[in-house]
């Protein structure tokens, strides 16, 4: 066949969907919802998964909680020392964070102390982060800012464990590669931190312990475990296989509850895999019949399934794509972030996984197409005689 | 001339042979139909007129017996060199008509020719030809099902005659008609085959197999040849 032909058979083939534009409209519709409701979970999850390993990039090797009762409890400062002097580790610092719910706009926020360490993987978007030591400043992020409707100079009120107001002065706004990071995070200077949550002196929320060699940190875990028989080390591995099984633990979750309407569009799909209609298969007869081949159908059959299926895939994505990135994944954030409730609105930076959107396309254009072609072609290979014959 | 265009041997169909539902459509049929004949294949329903037709247009193989095209034994020719020989040589005109619903009258027109090399505007320009030739121009971009039966037929005709066949077979073409539209069949008819094409019609109508030129009348009972009559 010259290129000719296949350009005839391709028009064909679009006159033949425009007659049938209803029910064409009806297959692309549903096609299009499929895709975009996969499409989203599997955006939002890989998102959260690519913001999660951003997020520890920059974390110690190592991280050293005290546990009592199986409960996480502030950590002597003092331990700091000993742990240094285990061979292998570069460096030890007392983190001093926590939790601080804000009932005005009912979101949670994480409070942490200035370090020098804190400014690795983050930039600030204006101003400057609070001093170590300073008081009565504050850098935030950006959730907290839309939050609070605050921008730089502004005040930001919190209240203490011990009940009494805290005026803090916003000298910085954050900016990072992954907002998931930084948007509900507020920065202070450590003695604020203390003075906010009422912590003890000389103690601390947890020890972040740096390693010459990374693959030593699983034996530097060791030797403090067996020191310090009431502490959790914790390897910067073993968050990051963490992230891992709850997002794709969630999104399962999600595809599961989402296996209804999957299953519709099998069936859909069976439907038109098992049989064609009368007026479909009468036509076929006729084509066959005004000398049309066998595999002039089936070119016809295949451009038919590539038209429908590859717009309703692109459309799906494309509407994938905005839903996730423009708008939040307003329909299944909540479920993939469980905490979200309370969380301060963020935006994902996009991450797209080539290898993820090539199987969805085969396991949803491929199938299509093929469900098309393999009626068609059985219908064709039947005699034209039927048709004559009325 | 005088040889065969077709010629029969002896050519039988069962159609599910072997089954419950086995029925013997054609039995052991020898006919000769000359270049250039009107050839009329005249019998009641459920004589075997249709599945001769379809045999005789490759829309089927015989169960046995041979039908040679132009010499050439084409009864067991695989499906493609089949399909080669109704786009070629064939030009059929269906008891139903069979147009594409939702299609217009010049694109069912266009339609055997869509799958070949044959530039768009080209096709486009011979099948405005053909409709302008059977008085259909105006309607060509009617969807044909808002058309009369009349001129479905008619639509049916210029998509047998797009790819200039030198056979044209019609099947009960004046089954759906009233007498004066028949009749405007018959005129077509007699012009193509004025024009030199071999006409084959198989039909139960007088108007058709009474008809003058009919040079050849085949009258069939039961699937077998009952007379044959050559003016």
């Amino acid at each position: 066949m010259s290129l000719n032909s296949h350009m005839n058979v391709l028009d064909f083939t679009l006159l033949s969907l425009l007659r049938r534009k209803f029910k064409n409209l009806g297959i692309v519709l549903v096609f299009t919802f499929i895709v975009f409701i996969t499409g989203s979970i599997l955006f939002l999850s890989y998102s959260f998964k690519r913001e999660a390993l951003l997020i520890l990039k920059g974390s110690p090797e190592l991280i050293v909680q005290r546990m009592s009762a199986g409960r996480q409890e502030l950590i002597p400062v003092g331990r700091a020392k000993e742990i240094s002097a285990i061979p292998g580790v570069s460096g030890v610092e007392p983190r001093y964070w926590g939790y601080y719910y804000d009932p005005l706009v009912k979101a949670n926020y994480t409070i942490l102390a200035s370090s020098g360490s804190l400014s690795a993987g983050n930039r600030l978007l204006q101003g400057r982060l609070p001093a170590p030591e300073e008081k009565g400043v504050a850098a935030v992020g950006r959730g907290v800012a839309k939050a609070r409707f605050i921008d730089m100079g502004s005040t930001i009120s919190l209240v203490s464990a011990a009940g009494d107001a805290m005026d803090f002065d916003v000298v910085g706004i954050f900016e990072s590669e992954s907002e998931l990071l930084t948007a509900d995070l507020i920065v202070l200077g450590r003695p604020d931190v203390i003075r906010l949550f009422r912590m003890p002196p000389d103690m601390a929320t947890d020890l972040a312990v740096t390693v010459r060699n990374e693959t030593e940190a699983p034996v530097i875990a060791g030797k403090i475990r067996s020191r310090f028989p009431d502490t959790r080390p914790i390897l910067r591995k073993e968050i990051i296989r963490t992230y891992d099984a709850v997002f794709g633990w969630r999104s399962g979750l999600i595809l599961t509850l989402f296996a209804g309407a999957l299953v519709a569009f099998i069936i859909l799909a069976w439907d038109k895999a098992t049989g064609l209609s009368a007026e479909e298969k009468k036509e076929i007869g006729i084509l066959k019949a005004i000398g049309w081949e066998t595999s002039d159908i089936i070119e016809m059959k295949f451009w038919e399934g590539l038209v429908i299926s590859l717009s309703s895939f692109l459309l799906g994505i494309i509407l994938a794509y905005v839903h996730v990135y423009f708008f939040g994944a307003s329909v299944f954030a909540p479920a993939l972030k469980g905490w979200s409730v309370i969380y301060p609105d963020f935006r994902l930076a996009p991450f797209i996984d080539p290898y993820q959107i090539a199987m969805l396309m085969a396991l949803t254009v491929i199938p299509y197409i093929a469900s098309t072609i393999i009626p068609s072609w059985k219908a064709a290979i039947t005699d034209p005689d039927e048709v004559v014959r009325g | 001339m005088n040889d065969p265009i077709i010629q029969t041997n002896e050519l039988t169909k069962y159609y599910n042979k072997g089954k419950a539902n086995e029925v013997l459509a054609v039995s052991g049929v020898s006919i000769g139909i000359r270049r250039g004949d009107f050839a009329v294949l005249k019998g009641p329903s459920g004589s075997g007129k249709t599945t001769m037709l379809s045999l005789l247009g490759c829309m089927t193989r015989p169960t046995s017996g041979s039908i040679t095209l132009e010499g050439r034994d084409i009864s067991h020719l695989p499906e493609r060199f089949l399909t080669d020989i109704r786009r070629t040589t064939y030009g059929f005109i269906f008891q139903q008509f069979h147009l594409i619903q939702g299609m217009s009258v010049l694109q069912n027109v266009m339609l055997p020719l869509y799958p070949t090399d044959v530039d768009l505007p080209k096709l486009k320009k011979k099948a405005e030809g053909l409709l302008e030739g059977i008085g259909m121009m105006k309607r060509r971009d009617f969807p044909v099902q808002g058309l009369s039966g009349g001129e479905q037929q008619r639509t049916a005709i210029a998509r047998a005659l797009i790819n200039s066949p030198e056979i044209v077979l019609a099947d009960e073409p004046t089954a759906h008609l009233d007498t004066a539209l028949s009749r405007n069949f018959m005129a077509i008819m007699k012009d193509l085959w004025e024009k030199g094409k071999t006409v084959i019609i198989a039909s139960h109508d007088p108007i058709v197999f009474e008809n003058e030129y009919a040079a050849l009348v085949v009258e069939m009972r039961d699937g077998a040849v009952r007379n044959v009559t050559r003016k």
